[in-house]
Order: structure tokens, then C-alpha cells, then sequence
């Protein structure tokens, strides 16, 4: 009894170590629990070259119409689903995503060569966001040197870099990786961890695929990985992009977008009573004639987070210009500063009519 | 044979998990990737235990897990310094639920030292909070800081050079702030937007303002109230104010040992309050800090406020500050030991005045003065006639926290 119970599960153990290596070799490889793979390449999220990022078989590439901005960096992002199992669909908040999807997003600078910026381009971290067995879990992974692969490493890091950007500035930069609870300081919000992009709104836009251009939420849905999409997809909200031809909205959604996974009712900066989410229509929480709280020299000696018409006297531009720890806005994510956000905030704020004058 | 090594993993499993797991970081070059990684991998009911010396750090630090404690060897002996921080704003950011730090010091961050948000149960013992190069604009806002917490305890603590306030407790409830010193901070203690919290045995000097109890607008919680401060030393807070431009404690005039604005239910006892160069204790509404309020749901005016059985002595010698110049013409030297702005809620008000149960009421602080400034009508009808003021009021209940003697 005991021998033959033996060989049945050396039988049954070497099965599984088949079906499993076999799987490890073709398919995404989920882990839903501690520990999670070391090193990216692990996932089997891609084929080939793991720095070409050519995504496997059910791995779909997307964007979004407004960015968070990160030093100038440039992001692949993808998204992977178990197969049989979709998102549903929410008017404006992130979808309800299925046990098991992955979400991946990886950071990346022109190279150093202005001669060929792309090919000498240099690959700096992916995150995964894996909703596991336990929820959502956000892994850094830092690539190497020679880019062959990426290590996870849960206190982040610092890397020296510099760059030529589209117009051919050079950028010297100390880009900062984020420790997974900064992750969690943005992603959290009622002690829950949430994916922050992939909404309606900010899907919602066409992506070129290898096999033609779609629209995003169209693709998702014909993949099965999205369920609920409006019949009249024209009730789809769309989100403003940086350079839309409404100035507000523009800088609303720029705001929601760099602001607002911190500064809304449920967010970690709830504590200023500012509140900068795209759905907020008081117009005292969304700063005009605010008085801060708990700003210290984030202040810059001016009285309100924003002035109408005065951007120089908007406490909002002011630390969205500076690289100062303590001063600059968002705190995490970058350690420069975006111009093309500051250039659209304060045409917005200079567009606004009004007075702080008791 | 498999049962039995079934047995062993389970028995190794459940000692391994039944012990309080105590981390100790080891004092070298890595502490600073140490002590994050330790914070990151905590458990639940685990000790990070710090080393003796004094540590450079670049980043802050963080915390998300629940009833981690942080040990120190002391306030003197273990010292994280943040000079010249490159990234993060605090020195530590906790978010989470029964924690507890104790012996250690966490100096120069750029911006708050310790903050706590959304915490039920903290606790905070023997930490000590500096900005190293004494009161200076550029110093970050606040030492110790809880915000949207419930059932803090911050004892025997040290708040030294905050360009805010050094003990700020905001938006909280349940608490006790005992024992402490806070020194050269704009602010020394300040409890806001909070409510239930006993305010005893500290000492608060050298500060701009000494303790101040306040109630702001535009907040996600306010309506402060029952708030105890008893058997406080405060004394010659009058350090020029430093605070950036734009801040509410920026109003806090030099010279001002306690302040009490828009809060309500508020009870000062026992306490030695004195050299303060503008005023010992001064009672306003938000009205004077000459900022806008359209918040329907705020109350700006401070009601039920009882002072008794106070040693207050010497002040009001050398007024200055926010719109005390135009109040000393009208006024005269010296300002009274006692200062109230007057303004009341008309709604509530019954010939002018408030009724019993929200008067301001002054008992037994020995021969002191007192005026009502009429701040409404830019002081026309300075009243000092403190016999008006002379009332009592219940007595509040002491704060209880479970576990805290």
C-alpha cells in the first residue's frame, strides 16, 4: 500500500513537473502568491529578446490619453488576463479586473546617442501590478545594465541618467524608483490597492496593433477580456490629452491624472482638503481661493492654492515648478520638472475669472 | 512516516508564528536599504529594533504594515539624520494601524519628521523631533504628526525647531499628549481640527505660540472640541514667527502662550502660564486670521470655553505681530494676561452676548487682566471688565485610551 501509494505520487509529481515546465516554456507563468519570481523574464510575459518587450501570446499593448508624468520617461504598457476571465466595465472608475490579471509597465529613456535615440534606448524599471491571491501587489523590477533582464527589488532604487528628449534637449537626471509602499501611496485608496489608468475614459482611444488600428476598449472586449461595454459606445467618456482644444478640460484631467490618485476624497492627501479628481466641481476643494493647511515652505509665501488669472500667485504652479523634496508636487514620481504641465496649468489658471479679495 | 514529518512542519510552523518576531537592524553602511527593506518585510506584530548611532539617510522611510513597533536605544543615541535628503519629503510616513516607535531621534528632514495618517492606535514614546540649526523658515513643517488617527498617545517626547508646530496632532480623535517639551517651533503643541484630547505636564517654551487649540475650514474633518490642557508649563514663548507665508500658524503673533481658535468645549486648568510678550492666552475666531471662510459647514467661533485655577503672570509687555499693531494703539501697553476677540455667533446670541453654556468663562487664575477687543467693530468698544467673564462650567472628562494608564 505504502510503496504503491509512493510510486502514484512520484507518478503524479513528475506529471506535474511536466505540465508545469511545459507550461513555464510557452505561456504567461501567474504567480498569485509570495514568493514572487526574482528576475522579469520569470513571468514569460514576452517572447524573444526580453528588452524588446514583444509581448506573448495574450499580452496586449496599450495606452492612455493622459500620462502621469515621470521624468520624460517613456512607458510600454500591457495587460494579461487568464484565459476565460474579464474586466467589467465601470463608467469612471478603474474596471473590476478578474483574480490573476497582470498589468505591466515599463520605463525607458532615449539613449544617450542623438544620432539613434531609439535603438540606443535604455531600459529602467517595469512594474507589474498582479491582482493576486491576496489583491492587487506591485512589483519594481529594475533592469540590469546590459538589459538582458530585470531583478525585482522591493526598495526601489536611485540611477544616474541623462538623455536627449524629442527636441534635443539634453536631460542629466537622478531618476527614483519607488519602493513598493510609494506604490502603495498612490494606488491605495481606502486601504485598498487599485490599478489608477486603466479607466473608461482613459483607455478609451485608438492603438495601432501589429495586425491594424482598434480602438483600445474594442480590442479588449473582442479578446474577452472586458465585459459590460456600453451598447452605444458613444456613451463612452473620452479624457482630455495635454494638448486638447479645451484648455480646461485639458487641465483638469492633467491634474486628475498627476494629482488626483492622492488628492480625492479617499486619497492619501485628503488630509489638505484639496481635491483635484477630474469629478470634483467645488470650486473651493479644487483650490480657487484655498488657503493650505499643512503646506509648510510648499507655501512659497503665497496665501492660496490657486488665484484666478494670478499663476504666479497660485500656490499650485509654484510647487509644480520646483524639484525640491519638500516643495514639489507630485511628491513621488519625478525629480524634474514638466514643463509642457506647468505651461498648460498656468494658461489655465491665467484663464480663470475672479478675485481672492475679501 | 509522512504524518509524522506533517507533525514536525506544523510544530515548526506554529512556534515560528507564535513568537513575536524582533528584527534587529545592524548598525553599517547599508542601514539606510536595512531598515527599509526591514519596514517593507515587517510583519504584523514584529519589532524593528534600531542600533546606537547616528545614521545618515538620504530617502524617507515608510511603513503600511499593521502593530509594527520601531525601537530605538534612545532619544540621544539613536539619530536618524536626514541632512541633505534627495527624495521624499519625511523622515518616516506610517500608514498603518498600532503602531508604536519609541527611543530614537529623527532630525533636519526636509519637510515633516514623523507623520502618521490613518492610524487607530499610536504610539509615541521618547522620540525626539530636531531641526538642528535652530528656527528657520526652511525647516521642514511639523516634528510629530498624526493626521486622521484614533487613540494616539505621544508622551515624554522632544519637538525642537518645526516651522509649523513640533507636536501637531490634526483631524484626530482620542488622544493624549503628556510629558513632552516642545521648544523654538513656531508652533509648540497644537491640537486641530481634533476632538477629546487631554493636553497635560508639558512643557512648552521658546515657541512662537506656546499650545494652540484650533478649528479650520475647508477640512474633510473639523467641528473641534473637547479639548483639556492642565498643568502645562508654557512660558516665554516669544520667538519671531518663522513660519512661511500662507500658513494659519503664520498669524500666531510672537508672545502668545496659549490660543484657542474656533474651538469648542475647551477646559485650561492648572497650568503656569507666563512671559509671553504679547498675551497669555488669547481666545478668537477664525474671523481675525483675515481669511475668507465659505465652508456653510464650519463654525467659526470658539464657545464653552472654561479657564480655571491657572498661575499666569507677566505678559503683554512687548506686543507684536498680525494686526496687533493697530490693536496696541487702541489698546495701550501692557496687553492684558487674557485676550478675547468678542465676536459671536448672532444666531446664537442672546442680547448681544452668547448664553451660559457657550460663554467664555474665567474662575479663579488669581489677579490677572482681561479685555474683550470688539474685534468685530475694529476694536471700539474695548470691554475689560472681567467679573462679566467670571462663570463656570462643567468639567470635562479625562481621555481614556485602552491600555494607557
Amino acid at each position: 500500500m505504502c510503496f504503491s501509494m509512493n510510486n502514484f505520487f512520484s507518478i503524479l509529481f513528475i506529471a506535474f513537473f511536466f505540465i508545469t515546465n511545459c507550461k513555464r516554456e510557452n505561456t504567461v507563468n501567474l504567480v498569485m502568491q509570495e514568493p514572487f519570481p526574482e528576475k522579469l523574464s520569470d513571468w514569460n510575459l514576452y517572447i524573444g529578446k526580453l528588452s524588446d518587450l514583444k509581448p506573448n501570446k495574450g499580452v496586449i499593448p496599450y495606452d492612455l490619453n493622459m500620462q502621469l508624468f515621470t521624468d520624460y520617461a517613456s512607458k510600454s504598457r500591457f495587460i494579461w488576463m487568464p484565459e476565460g476571465r474579464s474586466a467589467k466595465y465601470k463608467e469612471e472608475d478603474t474596471f473590476i479586473f478578474p483574480p490573476g490579471t497582470i498589468i505591466s509597465k515599463t520605463f525607458y529613456f532615449p539613449g544617450e546617442s542623438v544620432e539613434d535615440p531609439i535603438h540606443s534606448k535604455k531600459l529602467i524599471e517595469t512594474r507589474l501590478l498582479v491582482n493576486a491571491s491576496n489583491g492587487w501587489v506591485a512589483l519594481p523590477y529594475i533592469w540590469d545594465k546590459d538589459m538582458k533582464d530585470a531583478r525585482l527589488e522591493i526598495i526601489g532604487g536611485k540611477q544616474n541618467l541623462s538623455f536627449h528628449d524629442s527636441k534635443g534637449q539634453s536631460h542629466k537626471l537622478n531618476y527614483i524608483i519607488p519602493n513598493t509602499n510609494q506604490c502603495k501611496s498612490c494606488h491605495e485608496s481606502q486601504k485598498q490597492f487599485q490599478p489608477i489608468g486603466p479607466k473608461a475614459k482613459n483607455l478609451n482611444r485608438y492603438y495601432t496593433y501589429e495586425d491594424g488600428k482598434e480602438n483600445q476598449l474594442i480590442r479588449w472586449q473582442k479578446a474577452g477580456y472586458l465585459t459590460n461595454l456600453p451598447k452605444n459606445f458613444e456613451e463612452v467618456k473620452v479624457f482630455p490629452s495635454l494638448t486638447s482644444n479645451n484648455l480646461a478640460d485639458s487641465a483638469r484631467g492633467y491634474l486628475d491624472v498627476n494629482c488626483g490618485h492622492c488628492h480625492n476624497p479617499n486619497g492619501m492627501a485628503n488630509t489638505s482638503g484639496l481635491l483635484l479628481n477630474y469629478e470634483e466641481t467645488d470650486r473651493k476643494k479644487l483650490g480657487f481661493c484655498k488657503t493650505p493647511v499643512a503646506s509648510g515652505k510648499g507655501s512659497g509665501n503665497l496665501l492660496y492654492d490657486i488665484v484666478p488669472g494670478k499663476p504666479n500667485e497660485s500656490i499650485l504652479l509654484h510647487r509644480m515648478k520646483s524639484s525640491e523634496p519638500d516643495i514639489m508636487m507630485p511628491e513621488l514620481g519625478r525629480s524634474i520638472i514638466h514643463q509642457e504641465g506647468i505651461e498648460l496649468i498656468r494658461k489655465w489658471i491665467e484663464s480663470e475669472k475672479g478675485s481672492c479679495n475679501i | 512516516m509522512i504524518n509524522k514529518i506533517f507533525l514536525v512542519l506544523i510544530f515548526i510552523t506554529t512556534s515560528i508564528t507564535s513568537c513575536k518576531k524582533k528584527e534587529i537592524i545592524i548598525a553599517d553602511a547599508d542601514f539606510q536599504k536595512k531598515t527599509m527593506e526591514a519596514l517593507l518585510k515587517a510583519k504584523p506584530d514584529s519589532t524593528i529594533e534600531l542600533p546606537e548611532g547616528k545614521f545618515q539617510l538620504d530617502a524617507s522611510l515608510s511603513l503600511s504594515v499593521n502593530n509594527v513597533k520601531i525601537k530605538g536605544q534612545g532619544m540621544d543615541k539613536t539619530i536618524l539624520s536626514f541632512k541633505g535628503q534627495s527624495s521624499g519629503a519625511e523622515g518616516l510616513l506610517v500608514t498603518a494601524d498600532g503602531f508604536s516607535i519609541e527611543d530614537l531621534s529623527i532630525e533636519d528632514t526636509k519637510g515633516d519628521a514623523l507623520k502618521i495618517k490613518g492610524g487607530n492606535g499610536i504610539t509615541i514614546k521618547r522620540v525626539r523631533t530636531a531641526w538642528t540649526g535652530g528656527p528657520n523658515e526652511k525647516n521642514g513643517a511639523y516634528g510629530i504628526y498624526p493626521v486622521q488617527c484614533k487613540n494616539i498617545l505621544i508622551e515624554d517626547s522632544v519637538a525642537i525647531g518645526a516651522s509649523d508646530s513640533g507636536i501637531y496632532v490634526g483631524q484626530s480623535s482620542n488622544i493624549i499628549v503628556r510629558r513632552n517639551k516642545a521648544e523654538f517651533n513656531v508652533a509648540g503643541i497644537e491640537i486641530e481640527n481634533s476632538t477629546f484630547a487631554d493636553v497635560y505636564e508639558n512643557t512648552a517654551t521658546n515657541n512662537t505660540g506656546g499650545i494652540l487649540v484650533f478649528d479650520l475650514p475647508d477640512l474633510p474633518i473639523q467641528g473641534g472640541k473637547n479639548t483639556r490642557v492642565f498643568k502645562n508649563e508654557i512660558y516665554n514663548n516669544n520667538t519671531d514667527n518663522f513660519a512661511p507665508k500662507g500658513n494659519i500658524v503664520g498669524v500666531v503673533p510672537p508672545g502668545t502662550g496659549l490660543l484657542v481658535l474656533a474651538n469648542d468645549n475647551i477646559e485650561i486648568f492648572e497650568n503656569t502660564i507666563k512671559n509671553h510678550d504679547t498675551v497669555n492666552i488669547g481666545i478668537v475666531s477664525y474671523f481675525v486670521t483675515d481669511k475668507p471662510i465659505n465652508d456653510p459647514k464650519y463654525d467659526p467661533y470658539p464657545e464653552s470655553i472654561y479657564i480655571h485655577d491657572n498661575k499666569i503672570s507677566e505678559g503683554g509687555e512687548n506686543p507684536r505681530g498680525f494686526i496687533v499693531k493697530i490693536l496696541s494703539l487702541k489698546l495701550g501697553k501692557p496687553f492684558p494676561d487674557i485676550l478675547y476677540d468678542g465676536i459671536v455667533d448672532k444666531q446664537k446670541a442672546v442680547n448681544g452676548s452668547l448664553p451660559d453654556n457657550m460663554k467664555i468663562c474665567l474662575n479663579n487664575n488669581g489677579d490677572i487682566d482681561f479685555a474683550n477687543i470688539d474685534a468685530e467693530h475694529t476694536f471700539k468698544d474695548i470691554d475689560r471688565d472681567i467679573k462679566k467673564y467670571t462663570c463656570t462650567h462643567q468639567r470635562l472628562e479625562p481621555v481614556s485610551i485602552a491600555g494607557v494608564k
